[in-house]
């Protein structure tokens, strides 16, 4: 029996689903660190890492509404996240030793092109694909979202008018 | 894997694997906790910023009324406008009882907003927002003793 380990880390907000031959493998915090452990005969194994997007949720219309009032049109809601792009990422490792350590070191995600992950280690890694790409369905949704929280604003900043004019 | 099987079974096995409901529940909580969070530190900024506004237009009120003095000591002696001055502070108290009213509305808002984004955040184990739980648990410990140090030197 092998065993793979995996450390992941990085400055990506959200940690991705991580899994090896088709299965989902669950994270570990060891000494604050995210680490995967994984068991096989095998002598090689693929991993793949898919990012969660939020928006491609069944909900999705309801709960960004839901956020945008929270957040008051969101000026509270938090910065930076490329809510449409997604991880195309996965590779393959020989598994040589009875240990295997790996490292993951996911970037954050800010156009589509660029590379997901530094994969590095001591055996041999062989990387099928490694980049971020636009997933049309979340990017469909977004627009469609953006389009509407402008609907709210232009339809609260109206009733603020009326209101303060004395029309109500 | 040099082979043809090889690379069918290399395409199988690095199809991604579609995320649960529970994957997008716990995303949501999360979401939502980093917006409360936001919410509770401006609660707090403007609970603290009230709280030395009220102060600080005190001590702006009386620093002008002293420049005052200095600069027309001979008219603050015999002037009844200026001795006035000095006596009715029926501004300032509605200020204070303006800025008090603020802080009793703002302060539980921020106290519930935290302890909301704290239990939010905690709820997400793999991806644990380390900062964001340390700047709720900051607000919710900070505002409670600004609600509570208010509220003694009030009343």
């Amino acid at each position: 029996m092998k065993q793979l380990i995996i450390e992941v880390w990085g400055k990506c907000k959200f940690k991705p689903i991580i899994s090896i031959n088709g299965h989902r493998v669950d994270y570990q915090t060891l000494d604050g660190k995210q680490v995967i452990y994984y068991n096989t005969s095998e002598s090689a194994v693929t991993v793949t890492i898919t990012r969660i997007l939020e928006i491609n949720s069944k909900w999705w219309f309801p709960l960004f509404l839901l956020y945008a009032i929270i957040s008051i049109f969101g000026i509270f809601d938090i910065r930076g996240d490329h809510k449409y792009l997604s991880y195309k990422c996965s590779f393959e490792v020989d598994l040589i030793n009875s240990k295997t350590d790996i490292s993951v070191n996911l970037f954050k995600v800010k156009r589509k092109g660029q590379p997901v992950a530094e994969i590095t280690g001591k055996t041999n890694i062989r990387i099928i694909e490694n980049v971020c790409e636009v997933d049309k369905k979340a990017k469909r949704r977004t627009i469609i979202l953006r389009l509407t929280k402008l609907l709210l604003l232009a339809a609260g900043v109206a009733i603020l008018i009326c209101a303060l004019s004395g029309i109500f | 894997m040099d082979n043809e099987n090889g690379e069918v079974k290399a395409e199988s096995v690095s199809a991604p694997v579609t995320p649960t409901s529970k994957d997008y529940l716990v995303r949501g909580c999360t979401h939502l906790g980093k917006i409360l969070s936001n919410i509770s530190i401006v609660g707090l900024l403007l609970m603290l910023s009230s709280f030395f506004l009220t102060y600080l237009l005190i001590a702006a009120y009386y620093f002008l009324l002293i420049l005052g003095v200095l600069i027309t000591l001979f008219l603050i002696l015999f002037s009844p406008q200026y001795r006035a001055a000095f006596t009715d502070n029926a501004f300032i108290s509605d200020f204070t009882s303006f800025i008090s009213g603020a802080i009793f509305i703002i302060g539980p808002i921020t106290i519930f907003t935290s302890v909301l984004a704290l239990i939010l955040l905690l709820i997400d184990k793999t991806n644990r927002s380390k900062g964001r739980i340390a700047y709720s648990a900051t607000v919710l410990v900070l505002s409670v003793l600004a609600l509570v140090f208010y509220a003694i030197f009030h009343f």
